[in-house]
């Protein structure tokens, strides 16, 4: 269907008003969630089995199918949600389809085993009683579940594109800037700087040519908030982005997106080109006097490209590496011109900051911290995927009513945030609000919204060791910082870990995180440490306990745990049958014996053996 | 028209042209800075950070590099602080267990009090600096030189570390680096520089026989300043 421009306020209102008109708010909706993770557990074939049995009972008229974007619990996909009761099935297979049609949908039945069953075994019936959703404020996430990625019009009905003719037509650029300054919006990208406050110095630039980019790298191992946002949502940050171009009078945008996400180019894709056949992109947009059209750049993939001054490089052509600022890129970015580069997530917020207004985003949050944050949320925890919280939420709030507690009821350990080069906090301080600086000051940081949660079978020295080796492998190598006093650390933090540690050790770590943190180009290596500092701070007794005793606490330090056979032992042999390298002998119905000399850690004995015979040590 | 700004440093008021680099009006005023990846010739890569220096930021101090930071009036620098002192010399330990041989390494760190490392030596003759491929873009303008892989694996090298094809042998970048570490060789009529894998053939003056540069590199000029097609074909001596 070709669409007519909308080139005026009016336009866009009636258009609006006769989508609105054209739905039944009781009309049976059944949702299918199509997001990434329920990709990956078969919901193609739910939506295939869904519309063959719609259509097959004679019901595609009554009952409509909506494929959306994540609902953020995605560890118990494939989800479907049928409103407008929001009765909430987990897990569902094509098999359960046709059950689903008749049962549910048709004569209000129940399964009960696609329920959700919480802690006291009880089944949950609706969406927004589960617990992991009761706690959350999914302002901006919460869209996901009601709109059809792949139309414009579905976002219009829900009132998107509502704060683009207010911010176009009715306020001027300063008022704009002043709307978002006021709501105390920081970036989500990472750095936490006051997005009013970038759009207010890039504005105030005399040149002629400015542009604006969206940071959709994503690099973060594990997180995928961005990306369910772009998948799931598209138009909230077209919005976004042309909200800002009247603010600072830019006409052109770059989406920079990250290769491995073909979902959210499609999406995206489809979406700017439904934009421009409204006339929402192009020329004298809703007949104001502002051009805008966007160009979707696909990222090379590397995580330092993330890195603003990176990504602008990568998006000139340039090899994708930092340089020192200043220049800031609201002074000079792409092409040497003003540019204001912000995250997917911080996009999102605007469109909801003009039209409630900044009073109301305002209103959610801590003093300095204000509106909600996407987590995902990963570990040793029952309930994983994306959460969206009010910022000043407690951790354990997250960590126990959200996330449901630690996995089969074991200790909490510590809680990474900000991702791999946030910091580890430990159990007492479960009580932190999320909040940028309490999170920095205890020495660890938002950053783009990674939460790890772990149990005591996690070492932390081994933690620290793997994040460091990982951001060692990217740091870019451009200054001698990063690139040889990360080499350097994680040659200290193996040492450690085989044994091999120094008292010394933990003193040069600290040193050398204080002039890794300085001295480096980027924030790669500016917040690279973390991990370590975090961890000697909270955990020191086990960097001694590796260094002085050779004794790692949590027992997953190969080098320095053994295996040891005890009384228990009844001499099934079964042990015996499963070691890689035939260190255990024995007689049948004796004792047996592991030889160290063979044995190579691998704990599979430990697993293999009926009788907890097996000691580690 | 430049205009003239004030900058604090150390406490001392010092007058300089506004947009200049730090380094610069640190060295023109004989505040001494230590610095290893800067030259005259080609724009400041700021990455080898033992030029930093702490510049005042809403009420704190921000460490960042001297040789790229373009002054700007009121900015007020330290440029000795115990911890610009303590960084300095961790940045020179981590330079000294990368380049263990490398003089220029060896004597800078004695210089800021760095006698040993702590860390395991190595005897990697490339410091990073960037000054070849710098070089190589800015003042030969070719870029046939880049840098290949990341972190610690980062190495300045010809692309895909095959032939660099578009070198012409002029050896600049062979003459800018610092350590030594490029290293060019001419014989038989032919130069050749292994790092690049580049084997160019020279060309000799008709008239008095020696080479004079690679026929590369003379074509390479001859078409860039547009020079009559016989105009390399005699040596400077031996040119009328
Ligand atoms: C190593 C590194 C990786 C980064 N990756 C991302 C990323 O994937 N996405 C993002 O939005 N910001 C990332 N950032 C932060 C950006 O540099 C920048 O601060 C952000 O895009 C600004 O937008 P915001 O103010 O909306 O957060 C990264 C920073 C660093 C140092
Ligand atoms: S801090 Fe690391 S990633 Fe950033 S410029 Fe330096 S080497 Fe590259
Ligand atoms: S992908 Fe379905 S809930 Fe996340
Ligand atoms: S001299 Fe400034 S970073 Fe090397």
């Amino acid at each position: 269907m070709k669409r007519q421009r909308l080139n005026s306020q009016e336009s866009l209102k009636k258009y609006r008003e006769a989508l609105v008109k054209a739905r039944d708010p009781n009309q049976k909706v059944i949702t299918v969630c199509g997001g990434t993770g329920c990709i990956a557990y078969g919901c193609k074939k739910v939506v295939e089995a869904f519309k063959t049995e719609l259509e097959k009972q004679g019901l595609t008229d009554k009952v409509k199918l909506l494929v959306t974007g994540c609902h953020g619990f995605c560890e118990r996909g494939p989800l479907v949600v049928i409103r407008p009761e929001n009765l909430f099935y987990q897990r569902v297979k094509a098999e359960d389809v046709p059950e689903v049609i008749e049962k549910t949908v048709k004569n209000g039945e129940l399964i009960e085993r696609l329920q959700y069953e919480g802690k006291d075994k009880k089944k949950i019936l609706k969406e927004e009683d589960i617990p992991f959703y009761a706690k959350q404020q999914r302002t901006i996430f919460g869209f996901n579940g009601y709109v059809d990625p792949k139309s414009i019009d579905d976002y219009i009905a829900i009132g998107g594109y509502s704060a683009l003719p207010k911010a176009l037509l009715e306020m001027t650029s300063e008022k704009i800037i002043d709307e978002v300054k006021k709501s105390g919006l920081r970036g989500r990208g990472g750095g936490g700087f006051l997005t009013g406050a970038k759009w207010e110095i890039c504005a105030a630039q005399a040149d002629q040519t400015k542009y604006i980019v969206c940071n959709a790298d994503e690099g973060d191992p594990g997180a995928y908030m961005d990306r369910s946002v772009l998948e799931g949502n598209p138009h909230s940050i077209i919005e976004g982005m042309l909200i800002c171009a009247k603010a600072i009078g830019a006409s052109h945008a770059y989406v920079y997106v990250r290769n491995e996400y073909p979902l959210a180019v499609e999406n995206l894709g489809i979406a700017i080109e439904q934009a421009r056949e409204l006339g929402l992109l192009g020329k004298k947009i809703l007949g104001s006097d502002v051009d805008f059209d966007i160009t979707v750049n696909r990222g090379g993939g590397a995580f330092v490209c993330g890195e603003e001054t990176a990504l602008l490089n990568s998006l000139m052509g340039k090899t994708g590496e930092p340089h020192q600022k200043p220049p800031y890129p609201a002074i000079s970015g792409l092409f040497g011109k003003p540019t204001i580069i912000n995250n997917v997530e911080t996009w999102a917020n605007v469109p909801l900051i003009i039209s409630k207004g900044s009073a109301w985003f305002a209103s959610i949050g801590t003093e300095k911290s204000k509106g909600t944050k996407i987590f995902s949320l990963v570990g040793k925890i029952n309930n994983t995927g994306l959460v969206e919280v009010p910022m000043g939420m407690t951790l354990r709030e997250i960590v126990y009513d959200i996330g449901g507690g630690i996995l089969k009821d074991k200790k909490f350990k510590a809680i990474q945030t900000g991702g791999p080069s946030g910091g580890c906090l430990p159990e007492e301080k479960l009580d932190l609000m999320v909040d940028f600086d309490k999170l920095t000051e205890a020495g660890s940081m938002m950053g783009s919204g990674g939460m790890i949660v772990m149990d005591e079978s996690t070492c932390m020295v081994d933690l620290a060791r793997y994040f460091i080796d990982f951001l060692k492998g990217e740091s870019c190598g451009k200054c001698t910082p990063c690139r040889e006093g990360l080499k350097q650390m994680s040659g200290i933090l193996n040492r450690i870990c085989d044994g091999n540690g120094t008292e010394a050790d933990i003193e040069t770590l600290k040193d050398m995180s204080e002039t890794v943190k300085d001295a480096s180009i980027c924030a790669l290596g500016g917040t690279a440490p973390n991990p370590v500092l975090s961890t000697i701070k909270y955990f020191r007794n086990e960097y001694e306990a590796h260094i002085r005793d050779k004794k790692c606490l949590a027992h997953t330090c190969k080098k320095l745990i053994k295996f040891e056979i005890n009384q228990k032992c009844t001499g099934c042999t079964r042990c015996v049958k499963t070691c890689p390298t035939t260190a255990i002998s024995g007689k049948v119905k004796t004792v047996h014996n592991i030889d160290q000399g063979k044995c190579i850690q691998c704990g599979v004995c430990v697993d293999r053996c009926p009788f907890e015979a097996i000691d580690v040590d | 028209m430049t205009k003239e700004i004030t900058i604090t440093v150390d406490g001392r008021k010092v007058k300089a042209a506004e947009g200049l680099y730090l380094l610069d009006v640190l060295k023109r005023n004989n505040i001494y800075v230590p610095s290893l990846c800067h030259h005259d010739q080609v724009h400041p890569y700021g990455v080898c950070r033992i030029c930093i220096v702490e510049m005042e930021l809403n009420g704190r101090r921000k460490v960042m590099s001297s040789c790229n930071l373009k002054i700007a009036d009121g900015q007020v620098f330290h440029t000795t602080s115990e911890k610009l002192t303590k960084e300095r010399k961790i940045l020179m330990e981590l330079m000294l267990a990368r380049s263990s041989g490398a003089k220029e390494v060896i004597e800078l760190a004695q210089r800021l009090g760095v006698e040993e490392t702590r860390f395991p030596k190595e005897d990697d003759g490339c410091i990073m600096c960037g000054l070849c491929v710098k070089a190589c873009e800015q003042v030969v303008g070719v870029s046939a030189i880049g840098f290949e892989s990341r972190g610690p694996n980062r190495k300045v090298s010809a692309p895909f570390d095959v032939e660099a094809e578009r070198c012409i042998g002029c050896g600049s970048c062979v003459f800018i680096c610092p350590t030594n570490f490029i290293k060019m060789e001419d014989k038989n009529h032919v130069r050749k520089i292994p790092l690049w894998h580049v084997e160019l053939k020279m060309k000799q003056c008709k008239s008095c026989g020696p080479d004079i540069a690679p026929e590369k590199q003379l074509e390479y000029i001859r078409n860039k300043v547009k020079l009559p097609e016989n105009f390399f074909d005699t040596c400077l001596n031996c040119r009328p």
